[in-house]
């Protein structure tokens, strides 16, 4: 029950995980913004174990360092956030690799994994329309010949909305 | 049965020293020594599926895929195990012996376990997904599940503030930048990660080291549920000058009261210089961000 | 004005002309900086004139005026506080700025300021449209205060401080035009050369603080500081004093940067040459005569540098083509007397060289500035081969020239007859006068209140009346000692160095009617560099050049021997220094003589086209072409001492940049670097998840190791 050594116990434990999961994800991932995800991580870690025993020792401290916690999470953010705008604005990427000016200067650039190839955007699949009526500038056309392209699957002679979406 | 295959794995590597009965003990977790090996290897065992889970390139076409789904078993049987695994039989007795312990209460064991386990697998795959659209979604289910373990603690204004801000600004916010800032399709970057393997093992060590924390003032204290009162913790700052000691006192513990009244009392009494720097922190962040974004920056050549 | 008013102003009118110059010069005065030049030199002049006129109401004939305290070291009570091994070497130490006159100082100002003066006005059309016009002015200004300065100095250490701003200055002014490279040389060797005798010079005082545990004139020179003093040590400090006047004063063998010097604009070797640098080192030593006639074999050295320097330089001069050079060379014959009479172990040598000072800045300042009137006529040629027969082009610039010439050779009765016998009547009584009349001391003892009494009140009998007992004290001054050098009484010594002395006069006359007529004689011939416009000097330029010859005629019988003022002047000062000495007429008509055989010779071979010069030319082959060459003085050293130096440098250089440098300051520095910061460099990589994956396994380990020590 809450409260209990138990109720302490396991929010410690989750609290400890939770607080590790976003360690890893910060050393290991290389998009800023997921790096920024992974400390917010960190810090709902701490503010469970905060809870937790703010509940067992039943006074308000744990949980009132959690809302200021907050607090400054939503601040980190809004910094964080606008300094990754920048940064993706500079490098027109938001690969935290990229920004090594800290290095000394005559190091080598640390070895960098080949990086795989650009993967293709995946293929959207646009539903296809049947076209109806006449196409324009083809009076001749008929009806039928219409049809039979629409059943042939031809994509649509003007891609609007693909181009536009991208 | 992974514990028991860890467990073989542990003999084989040591079957010659079987014959001694501290190894005997440490293999077979009747001793300290055992169950340190056994939660080691069990959060190992989470490691190595969040090693694998994590996005890396592979040599051979759909390896990494395959890579991934071993990640994922070994992750959740990493997990089912924290609950089941018995890891600290000889050291409490009259506590259960895996990590997490039931709570005594069925509602409250069904509620715990659902949250917890929404939250952990839901940060495992923030920070394994190749999608940092994809991440915030996760990591919104991780608030969504601590706000049901917030609730369940007693701090529901807590739980509805992390809901409101949390997921409900911060994280809208932060699908903003993604949307402004990433490019069409999985971006090589998001398809690779830096160190990974030292990483798990940061971590696999980071978590080790607070969980034995956790585990080893457990043993040592032997604390009763509310045996520690508010009246014998010492003040909290030099700032609690409002009302009596008593007061104070009533004012500190919860329950006493409505929840939202009394916690807005204790802020605003004991805390208030608090209150009032963080106001000016996020005032001072709204302006900062703001002259931080509205400067021209000139691209590179 | 009070004295001590006229004390301060005389050093304070050039100050502030160099400091408006230096500030305003390049914006705002322009063509316009030569104003406050002159015009605070001739304050300082008038101020010179009234404090000699005035220093008599001063006690002693001497006022010092106290500037302010510059070191105040007291004596230690306990000599062990300084730590052991010390001692009583620890001496207290006391150095004043203080402004100090007497009546050689005065002589002194009222010459300097005089010919700067003259000489600035005439270079404000001399150096006219020249770049750093203002530049020149500040400096000259500067130059004008140290050496005033230099004079005023109360003590060694103000002197030395002085001394050395001069030799700056003249470093300045050398290297004026210092996109020149010659220029720029001449300007670094004078200064070089004259850090070899400052050297020497500082060793000097640096003993004299030693022995008589202070720097004051007041102090060092008075009898009764000197009187029991070790007599070697005397003679060092007299050597190292000597050696900064050799340095100063261009004695052989430091006289190399002299000639060179003229590189400078013209006016600036009249500056250097007549009042402002050379008179420095004869001045220091009349200002140590105490000190000198105590070490009488020290004044044997001083003597025979003098001749020597005297007779080389009269050799060099003689088939120099360059008129600058032959006057430079000239300058440092003339130095080399004034330096073998301060040798001549009498205050008549000492009051003989001064009055040689005197008259010869009149003169060469003349000359220097009639030169640089040719020059500037000429289009910047100073070649005698390239012009003659100037004396019609320039008819003004001809006749001071004229002046100054036969002044130089020492015609009677112009100024330098009267003082060139006087310095050969020194040396002669040096060398043939009669033995040991009385001690010096007595002379020393005669008590100044009583000198100036004299010269208050005495009318012109009365003096001589007075005066007429005193020459013998000085006549021979002192006991003369007879013990040999190489081989050599002193008196032999003497001797020698009188007929060297004579027979230099005469080639003084020589060369100096060879300059004057090679210039002014002859057919006419004006080099193509000056066009068309030779023509003579602008009004600013002559005007100060018939001032100069004016006293170059004057001088000499009006201070002179005719009336005695100058020895009775500075007789206040230097005690013994007699009026009147009588007329030594062996010595003056064997000069004279000599004066009017140099001369003819000139006049015989360069006044008219002659085929002498050829003649000579070959009789003397090989010496000939060695006075060309200036008696290879300039090879020598430079094989003997600058060529060792320069490879002792290499060899330093070497060993200070492969041992010190690149082996023990660069290599040790290095290794730190090498063993701690190589290995550990590529951890500074740059990339921020590396560094926080460092700390996390850094904060974990630690948790770990807290966790292993708790179970």
């Amino acid at each position: 029950m809450p409260g209990s050594e138990a109720a302490l116990n396991n929010g410690l434990i989750l609290g400890g995980l939770l607080f590790s999961l976003g360690l890893v994800g910060f050393l290991a991932r290389r998009n800023l913004i997921v790096m920024f995800l992974c400390a917010e991580l960190m810090l709902q870690g701490v503010s469970l174990t905060l809870v937790a025993f703010s509940r067992f020792h039943n006074n308000w401290a744990g949980q009132v360092f959690s809302i200021f916690s907050l607090a400054i999470a939503a601040s980190e953010a809004a910094i964080a956030l606008a300094l990754v705008v920048v940064l993706f604005r500079r490098g027109n990427s938001l690969d935290v690799s990229l920004w090594q000016d800290l290095r000394e200067p005559d190091q080598p650039p640390p070895d960098e994994d080949e990086p795989p190839a650009e993967e293709p955007p995946p293929e959207t699949k646009w539903p296809v329309l049947t076209v109806a009526g006449r196409l324009p500038g083809h009076g001749k056309t008929t009806e039928g010949e219409g049809k039979m392209r629409g059943a042939m699957g031809e994509p649509r002679p003007v891609g609007v909305g693909r181009e536009g979406d991208r | 049965m992974p514990v028991l295959s860890m467990n073989l794995i542990a003999q084989a590597m040591f079957a010659q020293t079987t014959s001694n009965p501290m190894w005997k003990g440490l293999v077979e977790g009747t001793s300290v020594g055992g169950m340190v090996v056994r939660a080691l290897a069990i959060l190992a065992a989470g490691g190595l599926g969040l090693f694998l889970m994590l996005p890396r390139r592979s040599r051979t076409e759909g390896g990494a895929e395959g890579g991934r789904f071993v990640g994922a078993i070994l992750a959740t049987i990493s997990l089912v195990l924290l609950v089941t695994a018995p890891v600290s039989a000889a050291i409490t007795a009259g506590h259960p012996a895996s990590l997490f312990w039931p709570l005594g209460n069925v509602p409250a064991d069904v509620i715990f376990f659902t949250c917890a386990g929404i939250s952990l697998v839901s940060a495992l795959m923030m920070i394994t997904s190749r999608n940092p659209v994809y991440s915030a979604l996760w990591f919104a289910m991780v608030l969504l599940a601590n706000s049901g373990l917030y609730f369940q603690q007693g701090a529901e204004f807590l739980a509805a503030s992390t809901i409101i801000i949390y997921a409900g600004a911060i994280i809208v916010t932060f699908l903003f930048v993604v949307m402004l800032a990433q490019p069409m399709g999985a971006a090589a970057y998001d398809r690779t990660s830096r160190e990974p393997l030292f990483s798990c093992i940061a971590g696999v060590l980071m978590a080790s080291a607070l969980l034995g924390t956790i585990h080893f003032s457990a043993k040592t204290e032997h604390a009763t549920p509310g045996s520690r009162s508010v009246t014998s913790l010492p003040p909290v700052n030099a700032l609690q000058t409002v009302g009596t000691p008593a007061e104070q006192a009533s004012r500190w513990a919860i329950g006493n009261g409505p929840h939202v009244a009394s916690l807005g009392r204790t802020l605003y009494l004991d805390h208030y210089t608090s209150v009032e720097a963080v106001g000016v922190l996020l005032l001072a962040a709204v302006v900062g961000a703001m002259l931080i974004t509205s400067h021209k920056v000139e691209k590179p050549a | 004005m009070s004295l001590e008013t006229l004390l301060i102003l005389i050093p304070l009118f050039p100050l502030l002309a160099c400091l408006i110059v230096a500030v305003l010069g390049a914006k705002v005065l322009h063509e316009r900086s030569h104003w406050p030049v002159a015009i605070a030199c001739g304050l300082s002049f008038v101020c010179s004139l009234a404090l000699m006129l005035n220093l008599n109401s001063a006690p002693g004939h001497t006022k010092a005026e106290l500037l302010y305290t510059w070191m105040d070291i007291p004596q230690f009570a306990d000599p062990g506080a300084m730590g052991g091994g010390v001692g009583d070497a620890i001496q207290p130490v006391l150095i004043q700025i203080k402004l100090r006159a007497d009546s050689l100082t005065a002589l002194m100002l009222s010459m300097v300021t005089f010919i700067s003066t003259l000489v600035v006005i005439y270079a404000s059309g001399y150096m006219h449209g020249e770049r750093g016009y203002w530049r020149f002015f500040s400096v000259v200004a500067l130059f004008v205060f140290s050496m005033i300065n230099l004079v005023l100095a109360s003590n060694f250490v103000q002197l030395f401080m002085f001394w050395e701003a001069v030799g700056l200055c003249s470093y300045l002014l050398i290297g004026f035009w210092y996109e020149k490279p010659e220029a720029a040389a001449a300007g670094m060797k004078a200064f070089i050369v004259n850090r070899i005798g400052d050297f020497g010079f500082a060793l000097g005082i640096f003993l004299i603080w030693v022995t008589f545990k202070s720097v004051d004139f007041d102090v060092v020179l008075v009898p009764s500081a000197i009187a029991g003093k070790d007599p070697t040590v005397l003679a060092m400090i007299c050597f190292g004093l000597f050696t900064g006047a050799v340095g100063k004063s261009a004695q052989f063998p430091l006289q190399v940067w002299l000639p060179d010097a003229m590189e400078g604009p013209t006016p600036v070797s009249a500056l250097i040459h007549a009042a402002t640098m050379v008179t420095a080192g004869v001045y220091m030593v009349t200002r140590c005569t105490l000190l000198f006639m105590e070490v009488p074999d020290v004044q044997t050295v001083v003597a025979c540098v003098g001749g020597l320097t005297a007779l080389l330089a009269a050799l060099i001069a003689l088939t120099q083509t360059d008129l600058k050079r032959v006057l430079a060379y000239s300058t440092v014959s003339q130095l080399g007397y004034m330096v073998l009479a301060l040798g001549a172990q009498s205050i008549l040598g000492v009051t003989g060289g001064m009055f040689h000072l005197v008259t010869h800045a009149f003169f060469k300042a003349l000359l220097f500035l009639a030169a640089g009137s040719v020059m500037h006529a000429m289009g910047g040629i100073i070649d005698m081969r390239k012009f003659g027969g100037l004396r019609h082009v320039m008819p003004q610039t001809h006749m001071t020239f004229l002046c100054g010439a036969l002044a130089l050779a020492g015609l009677f009765p112009l100024s330098g007859f009267w003082s060139k016998d006087t310095v050969l009547s020194a040396v002669h009584a040096a060398a043939y006068g009669s033995e040991k009349v009385e001690h010096h001391a007595e002379g020393a003892g005669h008590p100044p209140e009583h000198k100036t009494e004299v010269h208050k009140t005495g009318t012109e009998t009365a003096k001589a009346a007075e005066n007429h007992e005193a020459p013998k004290l000085s006549l021979t001054a002192i006991e003369r000692r007879e013990y040999p050098v190489f081989g050599l009484k002193q008196r032999t010594i003497f001797k020698f160095l009188y007929w060297s002395g004579v027979f230099t006069a005469f080639l003084t006359a020589f060369y100096t009617s060879r300059a004057y007529f090679l210039t002014f004689w002859g057919e006419e011939k004006i080099p193509h560099e000056a066009g068309h416009h030779a023509h003579e000097s602008p009004p600013v330029m002559t005007i100060p050049l018939w001032i100069l010859a004016g006293g170059a005629v004057m001088v000499g019988m009006l201070l002179g021997h005719p009336t005695g003022l100058f020895n009775e002047y500075l007789g206040l000062t230097i005690q013994g220094a007699a009026a009147h000495e009588p007329m030594n007429w062996t010595v003056a008509i064997t000069s004279t003589i000599l004066a009017l055989a140099g001369i003819g010779l000139g006049f015989v071979m360069y006044g008219q086209p002659s085929s002498l010069p050829a003649l000579f030319g070959k009789l003397f082959g090989p010496l000939t072409t060695a006075s060309q060459k200036k008696l290879y003085l300039d090879e020598t050293f430079s094989s003997l001492l600058v060529m060792p130096l320069k490879a002792l440098a290499q060899v330093s250089r070497f060993l200070d940049w492969i041992l010190i440098d690149t082996l023990l300051v660069n290599g040790i520095g290095s290794l730190p670097g090498l063993l701690l910061g190589k290995p550990a460099r590529p951890m500074q990589n740059g990339l921020v998840q590396f560094y926080a994956l460092s700390m996390m396994l850094a904060l974990a380990v630690l948790l770990w190791a807290l966790l292993l020590r708790q179970a």
